[in-house]
């Protein structure tokens, strides 16, 4: 059992992007840069080639790095897990920005601040799911409550998820082998030869 | 930091700071070595730091909460940078002060060394972070030797009364050690083709050997045959060279390089089995 966080099935991802317009849209970030992101993994490099999407946010690491760094606390892990920003305390000197091996915090330059996915908390809050969760049409991206345990056919680290700054990431997947602590690099590497 | 933008301020903070540190640092081991004080080294490396410390303001998106970055000393590395560099200041004006009032008092320039010495290093802490690949191991300790060897050049190269070849010698040697490990470190990491477009990792041979020359090699060559104010030139651009560098070749692992590892090993490890 981890904080909340999201659950991704990489069998039922289209790459629709949905979960970003929604995220975009809940969160009033039309024009700004976007929270979330999909990341195709073309494994073959070729348009026939089996392809995946990896819809990413923020992980609401259990150790969070932008945390840990954040010089003027910024950061604020609430005891669901979920890791808040606050914009009130940011001094917009982009730490987080080199400190998050995922990439996550955005610098917001008409703000100069940082920003990233605090997971809906309000809409959490509110017993609601996050805008993203509720806007997948293939129910591939979940919402993961702070008081479940992970469905075992899950894993929590894939290609993409190298953890080099032990963050512990919130993230699990369900790959297509469906089988626990199956890497899905060797997987689809063997997908790929047959 | 792939997608950061807007280095100047930290190049130029840092450039600044490494180099008035390194000078306070330098004349500091002046006075034990030698026992000799030379205050211009000190008015000019508290000056420097000052400049630093002003132009690092650049940087922030929230100047007025400049004050705040403190907050986290002890858990974050930015912090303890933050509360050590008007610390370093503070003590190299005293020491600058008391030493242009004619009443040097040499435990005043030894304590500002101190601090300063360890100002540098916190600067090198401050990017010693899990995500950058580049800025891993020795890249911490660059700050504190080529401060070290910048000041040690620039005091042989400006003091009238320099003799101090030794000192330099120890401390650019010093420096040309630790960043040839640094060196070592970044040649040896693989990347995704795809990830070199548009960084500076596909120049990191000129950019790191530019350094290394200009900073450990040509100012000690020239300091050699003649005291020449050139020498300390050469080394300030050596030191730019070092900041530029650093920030260029920074390199996250974010999760689009790993995906583009992934697909490159992936399709490597494919093409026998094509064949």
């Amino acid at each position: 059992m981890s904080g909340a966080g999201f659950l991704l099935d990489l069998h039922r991802c289209v790459g629709c992007g949905a979960c970003v317009l929604a995220c975009r849209i809940e969160n009033g970030r039309v024009l700004a840069t976007a929270w979330r992101r999909v990341l195709p993994l073309n494994l073959s490099r070729q348009p026939a080639g089996p392809t995946y999407f990896l819809s990413v946010a923020c992980h609401h690491c259990e150790e969070p790095a932008c945390l840990r760094g954040c010089p003027s606390g910024a950061y604020e892990q609430r005891p669901d897990g979920i890791v808040v920003h606050r914009e009130e305390l940011c001094l917009g000197c982009r730490y987080c920005e080199m400190t998050c091996p995922f990439g996550t915090p955005q610098f917001d330059a008409e703000k100069g601040v940082m920003s990233k996915c605090h997971l809906c908390a309000h809409r959490v809050d509110a017993g609601l799911l996050p805008a993203c969760v509720g806007a997948c049409p293939t129910d591939a991206l979940r919402y993961v409550p702070a008081t479940a345990v992970p469905p075992a056919d899950t894993v929590r680290f894939v290609p993409g998820f190298v953890d080099p700054a032990g963050c512990q990431p919130a993230l699990h997947f369900r790959t297509p082998a469906g089988t626990r602590r199956v890497e899905l690099f060797r997987h689809l590497g063997e997908a790929l030869r047959r | 930091m792939s997608r950061h933008s807007g280095h100047g301020p930290l190049v130029a903070f840092t450039s600044f700071a490494i180099a008035g540190a390194g000078l306070i640092v330098a004349a500091a081991s002046l006075e034990v070595v030698h026992h000799h004080l030379f205050p211009p080294a000190l008015v000019a490396g508290v000056l420097l730091q000052a400049l630093g410390l002003a132009v690092s303001l650049g940087h922030l998106g929230q100047k007025r909460r400049a004050a705040m970055a403190m907050w986290g000393v002890g858990r974050s590395a930015l912090s303890n940078e933050v509360l050590l560099a008007p610390l370093a200041l503070a003590c190299g004006a005293l020491a600058a002060g008391i030493s242009l009032w004619g009443r040097p008092m040499p435990a005043l320039p030894v304590i500002a060394g101190v601090v300063n010495a360890a100002f540098l290093l916190s600067i090198g802490l401050v990017y010693r972070v899990g995500g950058q690949r580049t800025w891993q191991g020795f890249s911490a300790f660059t700050p504190l030797t080529a401060g070290c060897a910048f000041g040690a050049i620039a005091i042989q190269a400006l003091s009238v009364t320099g003799g101090i070849l030794g000192m330099v010698l120890l401390l650019v040697v010093l420096d040309a050690a630790v960043f040839v490990q640094r060196w070592r470190e970044v040649v040896a990491i693989r990347i995704p083709a795809a990830s070199l477009t548009g960084s500076g990792m596909s120049h990191r041979g000129q950019l790191l050997g530019a350094r290394f020359v200009l900073l450990d090699v040509l100012p000690f060559v020239l300091l050699l045959a003649w005291p020449t104010p050139l020498a300390a030139a050469i080394a300030a651009t050596g030191l730019w060279v070092d900041r530029v560098g650093f920030y260029a070749l920074a390199l996250q692992r974010t999760t689009e390089h790993e995906v583009a590892e992934v697909e490159e090993a992936l399709a490597s490890a494919r093409k026998p089995h094509e064949s």
